[in-house]
């Protein structure tokens, strides 16, 4: 063989070894690591148990595009108060206790709902979500060990304290990898004592008709509804743990189907297609229903619900193609189906092509 | 045929129908009178003549028009000729069933629910939806608080202030 020959195949030889090597590396860096994910689990706890205090930037994807917040939060035992110095909630505290969040302006509570309390199903987590260490930095003034994960819903990265395993920096990506959300403690006092205990408001506090929930059961629903209820016939890889709940909104009464993939969720609303008599809660704190004594109000008729159907599908159209498909903030994008005289919304961290088949596998529960 | 002839025959109408005088039409009679065949010419426009004179005038009788009508198929006028036909003869009459009829759907429409505005309006279904987005987003674990908290605070909504 000529000299030339031999400087081909050692050069050929060369770029296989340099492949090869970046695929082991790739695989490698793919590999779940248990360290990685006792991590997570650790500032999961810590999240809620760790009393500290301090100033965080939060960045969101919202409707109106990215935006960004200044706040003071202070939390611990399961409580969390955090009070927005600037951007669009300033002015504005916010408080999680007992499962209830609400909003209180200078002008009162304006906003109150039933959250529950967070659960975490390891099973869940372990199945669906590889996380790996990424190194370690400061933050905060702070020693932190940086994970990375990837999971049916996207992507999370979370900073834990190595002193608290408190979560001092939180990044969500959807599956694209494009930014959904992040929160980044500036500072962190962890000597402080836990926010002290409130009353959360009462529902009527919160204005004249108050959004309420409820976990429920499917057995319980199809006794507290007249409409279809749906169920998805195809789920995106990854999500289960179906859990059911009954809303009463501005809108009338909704069921939220839920499934998770262990830290995202992926909802499906549910809603009859003609708007039903809701029951509604009076300033004086009376619950008020439109229908009363079996009496349907004036301009009742079969006319007048086609005409309400027609209206409030325009309007749903309108809301699908503005607000809620650029909605990724907290959740990813959203998609409309009417099966069986029920609408049905399906609002999870997934390319539209996936929520899409999601919503065309909808069906009627037997 | 000589020349004269053919000239005589170019005026024969002319000359049959009087429109000439003085001594052209004399030229012409004087020939006339000396041809055979331009004579028998003559002859045969006149009878032509006779035989287009008007008959004799006959009175139709009464019933005929009648008849002819009761034969006729009835001719259907469009619904846009009778419109244009009404319209003509009556426009203040259309204008006001025209603003009775827009008055009547604007009363249906705001009966049934008016314009998009109340509990079902966009933005309220939007931010309804959303609510329901972030709700289910702060159950789950590792859920980032404050970048909820700022979404549920500046929600927009029927509730919000």
């Amino acid at each position: 063989m000529t000299g030339r020959t031999w400087k081909i195949i050692v050069s050929a030889a060369i770029a296989v070894i340099v492949v090869l090597a970046a695929a082991v590396a790739w695989h490698i860096s793919r590999e779940p690591d248990p360290a990685a994910m006792a991590l997570v689990r650790e500032a999961a706890a810590a999240l809620d148990s760790v009393a500290v205090r301090g100033e965080v930037v939060t960045r969101v994807r919202t409707p109106r595009g990215l935006v960004e917040s200044r706040a003071i939060v202070h939390r611990g035992d399961g409580r969390v108060v955090i009070e927005y110095l600037s951007g669009p909630a300033e002015g504005i505290e916010v408080y999680r206790q007992q499962g209830v969040v609400w909003a209180k302006g200078p002008r009162g509570v304006h906003r109150r709902a039933d959250v529950g309390e967070r659960s975490m199903r390891r099973e869940l987590l372990e199945r669906n979500w590889r996380f790996r260490m990424a190194g370690e930095r400061s933050m905060a003034g702070r020693a932190v060990r940086v994970v990375k994960g990837t999971g049916p819903g996207g992507g999370l990265t979370v900073a834990v304290d190595t002193e608290t395993s408190f979560p001092l920096g939180m990044r969500r990506t959807d599956p694209g990898g494009k930014l959904i959300s992040s929160t980044i403690w500036q500072s962190a006092d962890f000597t402080v004592e836990p926010p002290p205990r409130r009353d959360p408001p009462a529902p009527e506090e919160c204005g004249p008709v108050c959004p309420r929930r409820e976990a429920t059961t499917l057995a319980e629903l199809r006794g507290k509804v007249d409409w279809a209820l749906l169920r998805a016939t195809w789920l995106p890889d990854g999500f289960n743990d179906e859990r059911w709940f009954l809303h009463e909104t501005h809108i009338g009464r909704v069921v939220e189907l839920r499934y998770s993939d262990g830290l995202r969720a992926l909802i499906i609303i549910q809603r009859p297609r003609v708007k039903r008599p809701a029951a509604q809660t009076a300033p004086d704190g009376q619950r008020r229903s439109e229908q009363r004594d079996g009496v349907e109000p004036p301009g009742s008729g079969m006319w007048r619900e086609r005409m309400q159907d027609r209206r409030a599908e325009r309007v749903d159209r309108r809301v699908m193609r503005g607000p809620m498909h650029r909605m990724r903030g907290v959740g990813g994008d959203a998609v409309r189906r009417a099966v069986d005289g029920t609408i049905a919304i399906v609002i999870g961290p997934l390319p539209a092509e996936k929520l899409e088949r999601v919503a065309n596998g909808l069906e009627p529960i037997d | 045929m000589s020349v004269r002839c053919e000239e005589v025959r170019t005026r024969l109408t002319e000359y049959q129908l009087g429109l000439l005088e003085g001594p052209e039409r004399a030229r012409i009679e004087q020939h006339i009178q000396g041809c055979q065949r331009c004579g028998e010419e003559l002859a045969a426009l006149e009878r032509l003549d006779q035989l287009v004179q008007p008959v004799e005038r006959v009175e139709a009788p009464a019933e005929l028009w009648t008849n002819v009508q009761a034969r006729m198929k009835p001719r259907r006028r469009s619904v846009w000729a009778a419109l244009r036909q009404w319209w003509g003869e009556s426009p203040r009459m259309a204008i006001a069933a025209g603003t009775a009829v827009i008055l009547a759907a604007i009363g249906i429409w705001l009966s049934v629910g008016g314009p998009l505005q109340g509990p079902d309006t966009t933005e309220t279904l939007a931010a309804e939806y959303q609510q329901q987005q972030i709700l289910a987003q702060w159950s789950q674990p590792l859920a980032d608080d404050a970048a909820l908290g700022m979404m549920f605070a500046s929600l927009d909504g029927a509730d919000a202030q």
